[in-house]
């Protein structure tokens, strides 16, 4: 390939068409912007909404278990049944898993909302 | 006012300081996209870099100048330009009667026996119709925005040694498409 051919090639490239600024393409874009701000605002508060709706209700899950096995615990203890026991030892395990949600649920929202600023978030 | 600086601010919160970077890329996003997808889908054309600038904003905060704004908008437009490409099925660049009289691919030596003197801008448009936009993107990147094979590489996803390649064999491949147009 020789420089010559390349220079050619540049030089009828530059001759394809181009476009000039345009006031009124630039408003359009920006107004687009606006709009695609404030769905993601609503969004952002949606999201929010909802961890909070699903933080409560396991949190309210968790209390409300923690009270039915501190009333069956006895009860399942002194069963001799195999099966009551196994659902002794469940019990305990969906407590841990809802406090487990509810935790992971509480560091997500910190996580998204209070630690990290998000420009765009913020009004024009 | 430094484009660091308008970027920065905008990554403050200072949104219609984002019109600073829309006023001075706004020609050549849109020059580039009508040269990749048609001269006659101008209107698409503009969709495709409101589109793009919108997922720029959008993104801007993780934005973190491991590159030049102007490579990072081009990604953004390349990537939107190539998804509305696969979208419209039918490939309006792309002539069959065209391609079906090409002549064959065997032997590159064309451009050294008959030097091209000139070349009419709209030859080289008739000639980048018959090539696949992807490879039209990267000759358009090359020569027409001067750009580094560096910064190609970032914006197609392609390895710099795979782009220098491309670009050999699209020069080649564009050379005797003129010659032959």
């Amino acid at each position: 390939m020789n420089k010559q051919t390349d220079e050619l090639l540049k030089q009828a490239f530059k001759s394809l068409p181009s476009k000039h600024p345009d006031e009124q393409l630039n408003a359009n874009i920006m107004k687009a912007i606006h709009q695609a701000m404030l769905h993601r605002q609503l969004r952002d508060r949606l999201t929010i909404v909802t961890l909070i709706g699903v933080s409560l209700i396991l949190l309210f899950a968790t209390v409300i278990t923690f009270c039915a096995l501190d009333i069956i615990d006895p009860i399942l203890l002194d069963a001799d049944f195999f099966w009551l026991k196994t659902l002794f030892h469940y019990s305990n395990s969906l407590l841990f898993i809802l406090l487990l949600g509810f935790v992971i649920l509480i560091l997500i929202l910190l996580k998204e909302f209070v630690f990290k600023p998000k420009a765009s978030s913020i009004a024009p | 006012m430094d484009e660091k600086m308008i970027i920065e601010a905008v990554q403050r919160g200072e949104t219609e300081t984002f019109g600073l970077l829309i006023s001075r890329y706004q020609p050549l996003i849109l020059s580039l996209i009508i040269n990749l997808i048609g001269v006659e889908y101008e209107e698409q054309a503009k969709d495709i870099m409101q589109e793009s600038f919108v997922k720029a904003f959008l993104a801007i905060d993780r934005f973190r100048f491991q590159s030049s704004f102007a490579t990072w908008i081009y990604r953004i437009t390349y990537n939107e330009t190539m998804l509305y490409l696969r979208r419209r099925k039918r490939n309006t660049w792309v002539r069959d009667d065209a391609l079906l009289d090409f002549p064959s691919d065997d032997g590159y030596e064309t451009e050294e026996s008959t030097p091209l003197k000139s070349i009419s801008a709209e030859k080289l448009h008739r000639a980048l119709q018959q090539l696949k936009e992807s490879d039209r993107a990267l000759l358009i990147f090359y020569y027409q925005e001067n750009m580094s094979i560096q910064d190609i590489a970032y914006i197609s996803k392609l390895s710099a040694s795979n782009v220098k390649v491309k670009l050999f064999r699209l020069r080649k491949k564009l050379l005797k498409l003129l010659q032959y147009e």
